[in-house]
């Protein structure tokens, strides 16, 4: 998608009706915005957010009133006038206008209302040329740009980190899916598994054997036990987001309290050394598996080796061994009937030979003894190592184990301190609550585990069923028919499941990669960021050489991460569209669909150093292939405007008039002081002027 | 275009054509029904079409 042109009228400051055109070229992709708090920056953000999807962002206050003041104080009484946003874009190949409007009325007692519900429409410029409207023109913008991705797009970039908190998770995670094309996967196996293959097994039913409707019986049975454990699963899943959530608030004011504050970051310290411990601990527990998987047969040995040194002794005491003579030797002399002397074999010599013969099998004897001999010093040596290794693991994991008691003891000792009464009652009421939720959390996380269970054995029933379904004998034509519907649904769902773990693989190490590249780039403090396979932002930090968490990164650091992870995913999505996968693969261009995203940003340098706000006004605009920047003249001096500069197509200033006096204001831009704020007589709005 | 780039592609293609030539017709059809509900929370419709596509697949 790549924004064209806003036009807006009478919409909250500005007056009349007014536009901006956007840069839209490869170079020169940046359309600044620049405007004095209060000037309208935020409600140029929700002409955007409203126009496409009717609702305003939590940033816009007194959201329901969205006259122009001015606009309304000019209104007689039984006057109406109309607000509107218009913005005209490209998707998807095609040029699009959509327009939302609203009219207002002013009554008699000079109250002035809105007249019924804003009205969208959508067009769309066709083949010929013409503009032809589109039908549910809501729809179709959502098929676009579907409205969860918006806060992606559409941000303030002062609160741009709230993106990277505990309670953004799950829609971070369905915005990341769906942005990047993985979405599709999941909900078309969901689809064929439990609605396509019920209804054909429904329809088999009807025409099959005894023994098919039987298994179809079985199988409505169990697809309802597997949807029933589903559901509680994101019920649970949920309940544990919002636990986070509220976990998060209460650290946060217990970080606010002053007689406590050293005492939760204490605890804060002791539960990441846990969770590294923790960590370590399940390390080695694999290594140990690992370790007794490969040679724990060793350990059971001892009394083979035992017996295979005294069967060699005993051997060797009898004259056993070493054999004298070699079975192929004698069977040579049988064969050839001549002595190695030259003498010949007659019948009397031949039948001592072959009494001689019998005896010749202990050859291979000595055979297998050699080479069991020469393993067994290597076994032994294994053995050896094995003991020693195991020793060594078992020592590093009673050391882990002790050292996480100790840890647990601590915190306990901590959170007893905490609660302490003698701290206020603020302060214990705060760690009442974080114990409360705490012990929920443990419950949800033991409801999961057992549900998972549940749901595992389920699915797996549910996998013999379909087996038997794909192979018993059927009379019945139709019935063999939907038997072979019902295997290839069920082989394109498994086909889809793979390439969908593929692609989210894909997405995530790519994100990642490029996250980090950012990141790295842009931060000062040593911090790896990454993203988890829950597509969660995840700043890790090294500590002895163990990855731990970073607690209480700064809002600054966090907007960074924020704005590297959108700029990331803008990335990602044009590189999907560029890519292709689908073609290649002969299925046509259905496969992954990726595309271009524009970045509208609000104040995105607001709380950020000077290194930082150079950085990131450095990358955005190689990231997304359009980007258009609100800033106020603080925001936008020094590091961002030198960054930027020569990647600026177009430039506009809020021109903010006010009554109040001494209120003018200038800006200076490309060496010309402009005016940013003036007074006026009239009723206080905004103008937008191009800077040329 | 990169090794992974490349892998990647390499390997979806290797599990398409694991599929026979109907049931690779048949995952274009569900992906173009599924991208054209993909925009609802709860799409309307949804089993109707994807049968319609089994069914006129697999005749």
């Amino acid at each position: 998608m790549k924004l064209q042109e806003l036009r807006i009228a009478n919409f909250r400051q500005f007056h009349g009706e007014q536009e901006i055109v956007f840069a839209q070229e490869d170079q020169k992709n940046i359309t600044v915005i620049h405007g004095y708090n209060g000037a309208g920056k935020t409600a140029l953000l929700n002409a955007f957010v409203w126009c496409l999807y009717g609702e305003v962002t939590k940033d816009l206050e007194a959201p329901d009133r969205l006259l122009n003041e001015a606009a309304s104080s000019e209104l007689r009484p039984g006057g109406e006038t109309t607000v509107s946003v218009r913005l005209r874009f490209l998707a998807r190949g095609q040029t699009y206008t959509a327009n939302r409007q609203v009219t207002y009325r002013k009554e008699a007692d000079g109250s002035v209302a809105a007249r019924g519900e804003p009205t969208l429409t959508l067009f769309r410029v066709a083949d010929s040329g013409a503009q032809e409207q589109v039908n549910n023109a809501q729809n179709a913008i959502d098929q676009l740009l579907p409205k969860r991705l918006y806060p992606f797009f559409f941000f303030n970039g002062e609160r741009v980190e709230a993106i990277a908190s505990a309670g953004a998770y799950e829609d971070v995670e369905q915005g990341v899916k769906t942005l990047l094309d993985v979405e599709i996967y999941e909900r078309s196996v969901r689809h064929l598994r439990d609605q396509v293959i019920p209804e054909l097994s429904r329809e088999l039913r009807q025409f099959g054997s005894q023994e098919a409707q039987a298994l179809v019986d079985e199988q409505t049975r169990e697809l309802e036990r597997e949807r029933g454990f589903r559901d509680a699963l994101i019920a649970n899943r949920q309940n544990l987001t919002e636990i986070a959530k509220e976990l998060e608030a209460i650290e946060q004011a217990q970080r606010r309290v002053e007689a406590i504050r050293d005492l939760v970051a204490k605890r804060n310290a002791v539960t990441t050394q846990k969770k590294a411990v923790t960590e370590r601990l399940d390390a080695v527990r694999i290594q140990r598996a690992k370790l007794l998987s490969r040679s724990g047969y060793l350990a059971f040995a001892g009394a083979i080796f035992e017996q295979v040194d005294e069967k060699v002794r005993d051997a060797r005491q009898k004259g056993e061994l070493p054999a004298k003579v070699k079975p192929q030797f004698v069977d040579d002399l049988l064969q050839e009937r001549t002595c190695i002397c030259g003498r010949n074999i007659g019948p009397a010599e031949a039948e001592r030979l072959t009494a001689w013969r019998a005896n010749t099998g202990l050859a291979d004897l000595e055979e297998q003894i050699a080479m069991t001999s020469a393993v067994l010093p290597g076994l032994r040596a294994r053995r050896t190592e094995y003991y020693g290794g195991l020793d060594e693991l078992q020592d590093a994991l009673a050391g882990a184990l002790a050292e996480r008691r100790r840890l647990d003891e601590e915190l306990d000792e901590l959170g007893t301190k905490i609660g302490d009464g003698g701290h206020g009652e603020e302060a214990a009421n705060l760690e009442r609550r974080r114990n409360e939720e705490r012990g929920r959390e443990q419950n949800v996380k033991i409801e999961i585990a057992l549900t998972t269970d549940k749901l595992t054995a389920v699915e797996d029933r549910l996998r013999e069923i379909q087996q038997k379904l794909n192979h018993i004998e059927l009379q019945n034509e139709k019935a063999r028919l939907i038997q072979r519907q019902i295997q290839a649904v069920n082989q394109i769902a498994d086909a889809l499941e793979r390439i969908y773990f593929l692609q989210k693989d894909d997405v995530r190490r790519e994100l990642s990669q490029r996250i980090h590249e950012i990141w790295s780039n842009a931060a000062i403090k040593e911090y790896r960021a990454t993203v988890t396979e829950e597509f969660r932002l995840d700043l890790k930090k090294n500590v002895g050489g163990i990855e731990q968490p970073v607690f209480g990164a700064s809002t600054g650091e966090k907007q960074v991460l924020a704005l590297s992870f959108v700029g990331s995913l803008v990335w990602k999505a044009r590189k999907n569209e560029e890519r292709n996968v689908g073609e290649a693969a002969g299925v046509g261009r259905d496969l992954v669909v990726g595309g271009e995203y524009p970045l509208v940003m609000d104040s995105p340098f607001g709380a950020l150093e000077d290194d930082y706000r150079r950085k990131v006004a450095e990358w955005i605009p190689t990231l997304a292939s359009q980007v258009i920047v609100m800033a106020s003249k603080t925001q936008w001096r020094n590091e961002v405007e030198s960054a930027m500069r020569d990647r600026i197509g177009r430039e506009y200033i809020l021109e903010l008039h006010t009554p109040k006096a001494q209120a003018e204001r200038t800006i200076e831009l490309r060496g010309r002081e402009l005016p940013y704020v003036r007074e006026t007589s009239g009723a206080e709005q905004t103008l937008i002027r191009e800077v040329q | 275009m990169s090794d992974n780039d490349a892998a990647l592609k390499e390997k979806t293609r290797a599990i398409l054509l694991e599929l026979a030539e109907p049931e690779r017709r048949l995952l274009s059809a569900v992906l173009r029904v599924e991208r054209d509900h993909l925009h609802m929370k709860r799409p309307h419709g949804i089993k109707e079409a994807l049968m319609k596509a089994v069914r006129e697949v697999l005749k």
